[in-house]
């Protein structure tokens, strides 16, 4: 199954959604054999009018017949429409679905070369055009060979002569459609351009908005401003030009059809040849046969559309995924409770550069450790590799004698959890922000909030830990955002706690109500920590500088001021700052 | 990303207010309105000449077999057919025109205000929406000239000349073949409700799973760590299968419009056919003409559809109207409207008795000030964050108005001197330094035309910003990205002083930002802030002590006073909070 959506797509939609695919094709069809019938009937009915004479009833035979033929085109057309999009919004569901668990498998490799824009754009816009293919695509052109394939026998059985004469120049058509939308697709593509370029210049304009006025640049900014919307006024003109153009042409289309008819046929019905009701219908036939040829090429543009989409989608959805085991658990150890973490000979390369090398570290069950060094050092790697969200390292990592990879990445994360730099909240309530899926403890959670010392904020909100935050809701600012990431690594209680950097956002009374919380907390756990800020790691049992990805020393506070150059450095000038900041 | 809070927003506006508001844009464009409105005419007219002269030629040419009249007929038709193209394309790309015209102007008048209308509005507003309103509310305006008020204008034209042509033939026949219409438009437009009413659920319905796919993506690592992949692949699929539910419902509804309309034709055409057959029998109606009332009666539905659909649909571009025009009609900043003031010599500034909070329910940020700044005089202030410091730049550059007559700059209340004249006496550099896209050149002039380029390149050398580029292989040509993103802070910061010292206020304020800079652009900066300083009544808000240390006066706010107020050297002499500070800050040899 999995193998045919990316061989075959469309096979593999048609065939899963074959039931009402089948009966909306089936209608579709009807609808079209219905709505090719009507000129005939027209035909009769004129054929009556003129020849004068008739019964009453017998009009209204024909008339009746006429309004059951709409009708019950009314009611296939109505059928087909709600079959057919049943078969290709189940498609784009199911395939949305299977984009959705990709992402949700993939990995930073993946992450750091994708932009979420143009995931976005994939899982959305690539999905509609891959539903647009074989949907509406498709559609359209079934439609409009089922059309030609039921219209011009009917034209041929009224007159051979006529529909080779007026055909000729209705081949046309389909290469005038595919001209114009051509032309259209790309002036609207300028246009679009055009408007992103006014919008950024708005865009830049409101956030800079203080400079504005400060350097009184109102009337310049407006005359540029002028500028920009001329040129996408020019565009929108030229585009709406052509686009103008779309309907007239058509009708010119049949115009030039009932041109020819006109001459040639009226001579003909002139001379009895041919009756008034044929050369009628004829004129309806060449009216309904405009849109089939149009037809052929819409469909086939929209499906192009949808085939290069899906080309796109297929090379996500053939790339492995990064953590396979997410959703399928595997038999592996089980982790009771960390005892210790083993780094040997650990080195980390990230393209050509190498961020770490020859890391060789041992973590015990309630070690507290602290990491520190200069900027590029490879300290947010090192805790990376800790929590086992990075592949591809060289040496080993055991946690309690195994090696990393013998373990589910569930059983890892379930034991190790981390405190990234960049805090990020889903939009829920705080709550649910803080606790995730485990269960609510209150009093865990109330001493928790205090910790990280929310308190002062919950006082500006409403519903307190119902807070809704987010999109939708109350936006928290960076540091509330931090602390609230912080609550929830400290609230999960796992075996080994890392806090990427975490504290530095933090002011320096909460941090130091952190820092005394993690000290004192159970001598179970073990916690790393990432600073810059020398007092966060003073009590740390071990402290490990890094340097170009290397140790360059390890040992408790005193020790490393005695050893560590850059350590000593840091400390002095940080006390030094420290002095500073509480008076400026 | 959208702002999706706004998505269920309803209207006030009606059309006719919506007219009222437009008619300015459009009284200015009076010659185009009555061209386009010929044109429409035209079209309708030309169009309706066409069934006509169909059955004109059957009756004619055809039934009583002239063949030279058919020769002229077909030509006629051929003219005809010309000319009704022509019109109907000249009347929907001039309306169009029309539309984009109108739109440049909403869009100008809109950049107009925004640049003008208080700071308090840029802080109660979230830029995207300012941005929204300018960018694609005003788009959705364009939707009432190419498809939606407009369209049902055009439509209602073409639809009372089709009725008068059937007229003409036969009021009775026509009376009979539209007596259905109004039960069909009623049910057209419950059907169209009901489509509006599914197209906004489904609409909530997208953006929902937009903004959590979007949510999902950014906070991956997290929901991977902390094991909710599977409770995430869940929710997504429930949101996911409601979009395609509500989805398949909207495209019911949608369905639903067709075959109504068919059903409607159906009887028209039926009855056309039937009654006319009859008529035609009775009254001696031509053939020919029964074609023509056929051909008019075919082209009925269509037009009929239109006015019903688009009758209610652009409810969005209405709301946009709305969120438009209320932006439009914000109050601007009185001073831009102020007479000019005569210039007086000397630039002292004086404080009286000032007090000042940001809005009514916010705290007293500044309490009772009172403070002379002398003509020339540099001033350092210091003082925590949240002292009021920052509020002091706001005031004395009116971008937040004081009580009146309790701030004075060169003798003149500050409300009493226009804007533009006020920001040319006095200049900042902000703590948040904004650069603009373009070039380092650009962000220096700001486009000012009344810089000359030489002195660009003089000041930019004589702080020491074209050697430093120069370093790095770089001019004062170098393209700046958005808000400065490829320079570093401390390049930004030299920048954003070469500016203030092209511009050559005669009133200064320095906001400086601390930030990790090293000791060459340290050095830098130092030097660019004394000469800047120099000969202009200024006011520094430092961070750096060595800053201070070169001004005339230090004023030490605490809390929204002024607890300390000296020379540097008078008060690092007593034991002042001054003093403190500096035995605190071991870098005062900077």
């Amino acid at each position: 199954m999995k193998d045919n959506l990316l061989s075959q797509p469309l096979r593999y939609f048609i065939f899963k959604n074959r039931k009402s695919f089948g009966i909306g094709l089936g209608l579709l069809i009807v609808t079209n054999a219905l709505d090719s019938a009507t000129p005939l009937v027209l035909k009769v009915a004129i054929d009556t009018i003129t020849a004068g004479n008739f019964e009453p009833t017998e009009l209204l035979k024909t008339a009746a017949l006429f309004f059951a033929v709409m009708f019950m085109l009314a009611a296939t057309r109505y059928g087909w429409r709600i079959f057919w999009s049943e078969y290709h919004t189940s498609a784009a569901d199911e395939l949305r679905n299977r984009v959705f668990h990709h992402y949700s498998q993939m990995g930073p490799s993946f992450y750091t070369k994708n932009s979420v824009g143009e995931m976005m754009s994939q899982i959305t816009n690539d999905v509609q055009f891959f539903r647009n293919g074989i949907g509406p695509g498709l559609l359209i052109l079934i439609d409009g060979i089922s059309l030609i394939i039921l219209i011009v026998p009917s034209m041929i059985y009224l007159s051979p002569s006529w529909t080779a004469k007026c055909l000729v120049f209705i081949a046309i058509v389909p290469f005038f459609i595919h001209a114009i939308t051509k032309r259209i697709g790309a002036l609207s593509k300028e246009q679009q351009g055009m408007l992103a370029r006014l919008t950024s210049f708005t865009q830049e304009l409101v956030s800079g908005v203080k400079i504005v006025k400060i350097f009184t640049m109102e009337s310049q900014r407006s005359e540029k401003y002028q500028e920009l919307s001329k040129e996408y006024l020019d565009k929108s003109n030229q585009l709406n030009r052509v686009d103008s153009f779309f309907n007239p042409l058509m009708q010119m289309a049949v115009a030039t059809g009932t041109i020819i008819l006109l001459y040639i046929g009226g001579g003909e019905v002139i001379t009895g040849a041919v009756t008034l009701g044929s050369f009628v219908a004829f004129q309806r036939y060449i009216n309904k046969i405009i849109w089939p040829f149009s037809a052929l090429g819409y469909g086939l543009s929209q499906m192009q559309k949808g085939r290069s989409a899906f080309e796109r989608i297929k090379v996500l959805l053939e790339q492995p995924v990064e953590f396979p085991d997410l959703f399928n658990q595997k038999q592996t150890p089980h982790v009771a409770s960390v005892e210790s973490i083993e780094l040997k000979n650990v080195g980390f390369k990230y393209g050509e550069i190498e961020v770490l090398k020859n890391i060789n570290l041992e973590i015990k069950k309630g070690q507290f450790i602290g990491i520190t060094g200069p900027v590029g050092a490879g300290k947010s790697t090192l805790l990376h590799l800790l929590v086992d969200y990075l592949g591809n390292y060289s040496g080993q990592i055991l946690l309690n004698g195994k090696d990393y990879n013998e373990y589910a990445k569930s059983e890892i994360w379930k034991s190790i959890k981390m405190v990234p730099q960049e805090p990020f909240l889903f939009s829920s309530s705080i709550r649910n922000n803080v606790i995730l899926s485990s269960a609510s403890n209150e009093q865990q959670l109330n001493a928790i909030v205090s910790m990280v010392d929310f308190d002062k904020d919950m006082k500006t909100l409403e519903r307190g830990l119902e807070t809704f935050v987010g999109e939708k809701g109350v936006q928290l600012s960076g540091g509330q955002k931090q602390r609230l990431t912080l609550a929830r690594g400290v609230y999960a209680k796992p075996d080994v706690i890392l806090l990427d950097d975490t504290l530095s956002a933090l002011d320096t009374k909460t941090e130091a109500n952190v820092r005394d919380h993690l000290f004192k907390s159970s001598r179970e756990q073990i916690r790393v920590i990432v600073a810059n800020k020398v007092q966060s790691l003073m009590k740390a049992d071990q402290i490990v500088v890094l340097s170009e990805g290397q140790i360059e020393a390890i040992g408790t506070h005193e020790e490393l001021l005695e050893k560590s150059k850059f350590y000593l450095n840091q400390w002095r000038l940080q006390q030094m700052n420290e002095a500073g900041e509480t008076h400026a | 990303m959208h702002n999706f809070s706004e998505d269920k927003e309803t209207t006030r506006l009606n059309y006719k207010q919506l007219f009222r508001k437009l008619s300015p844009f459009l009284a200015r464009r009076k010659g185009t309105l009555v061209w386009v409105t010929f044109l429409v005419l035209a079209a309708a007219l030309s169009g309706r000449a066409i069934p006509f002269f169909i059955g004109y030629t059957i009756d004619n040419a055809i039934v009583k077999k002239d063949w030279d009249l058919l020769l002229y007929c077909t030509i006629g038709y051929a003219v005809l057919e010309v000319l009704n193209s022509v019109f109907e394309f000249l009347q929907v790309y001039q309306f169009q025109k029309l539309g984009n015209q109108v739109l440049l102007d909403i869009r100008s008048k809109i950049l107009f205000v925004v640049q003008r209308i208080p700071m308090t509005y840029f802080n109660r507003t979230p830029a995207g929406r300012i941005v929204t309103r300018a960018t694609n509310d005003v788009s959705q305006i364009g939707e009432i000239f190419s498809d939606g008020v407009v369209k049902v204008f055009i439509q209602l034209i073409v639809l009372i000349s089709i009725v008068v042509s059937m007229m003409l033939i036969s009021v009775k026949l026509t009376l009979i073949c539209l007596a259905t219409a109004p039960l069909f438009f009623y049910l057209g437009i419950k059907v169209t409700n009901k489509i509006k009413e599914t197209l906004r659920v489904s609409k909530i319905a997208t953006s929902a799973l937009n903004s959590f796919i979007a949510e999902s993506l950014n906070g991956m690592k997290i929901i991977q760590m902390y094991q909710l992949s599977r409770s995430k692949m869940d929710q997504f699929e429930f949101l996911s299968g409601d979009l395609k539910r509500v989805s398949l419902k909207s495209t019911r509804n949608y369905a639903m419009m067709m075959p109504i309309l068919n059903l409607f034709n159906g009887l028209i055409l039926a009855s056309a056919l039937y009654f006319s057959g009859i008529l035609g029998q009775q009254d001696g109606i031509k053939v020919g003409l029964v074609i023509t009332f056929f051909l008019h009666a075919l082209d009925f539905v269509h037009p009929f559809r239109d006015i019903i659909e688009k009758y209610q649909q652009f409810q969005n571009s209405l709301t946009s109207a709305e969120r438009v025009f209320t932006l439009l009609e914000e109050p601007i900043e009185a001073g831009y409207n102020l007479p000019p003031i005569p210039q007086k010599v000397g630039n002292a500034i004086e404080f009286r008795n000032l007090s000042f909070k940001y809005q009514d329910t916010t705290t007293t940020v500044l309490k009772n000030l009172s403070l002379t700044i002398k003509d020339r005089q540099s001033v350092g202030v210091v003082g925590r964050t949240g002292a009021g410091k920052s509020t002091l730049v706001h005031l004395l550059l009116n971008l937040y108005p004081p009580t009146p007559n309790e701030l004075f700059i060169g003798g003149h209340a500050i409300e009493s001197i226009p804007l533009n004249q006020l920001r040319h006496k006095i200049n900042c550099v902000q703590q948040d330094l904004f650069l603009f896209k373009g070039t380092i050149f650009e962000n220096l002039t700001l486009g000012s035309e009344r810089i000359l380029d030489d002195r660009v390149y003089r000041v930019a050398a004589e702080i020491g910003l074209v050697d430093y580029l120069a370093k790095t292989q770089r001019t004062l040509a170098h393209p700046v990205e958005e808000s400065g993103a490829n320079l570093s802070t401390g390049e930004k910061q030299l920048i954003s002083f070469a500016r203030i010292l092209i511009f050559d206020p005669e009133i200064v304020i320095l906001d400086e930002a601390t930030s990790n800079i090293d000791s060459q652009m340290e050095q830098l900066l130092q030097t660019a802030s004394k000469k800047l300083i120099q000969n202009r009544t200024s006011i520094v808000i430092a961070h750096r002590l060595s800053t201070i240390f070169s001004c005339d006066r230090i004023l030490v706010i605490d809390n929204g006073r002024v607890i300390e107020d000296g020379s540097p050297q008078e008060l690092a002499a007593k034991d002042s909070e001054f003093k403190k500070m500096l035995s605190d800050q071991s870098y005062k040899d900077l």
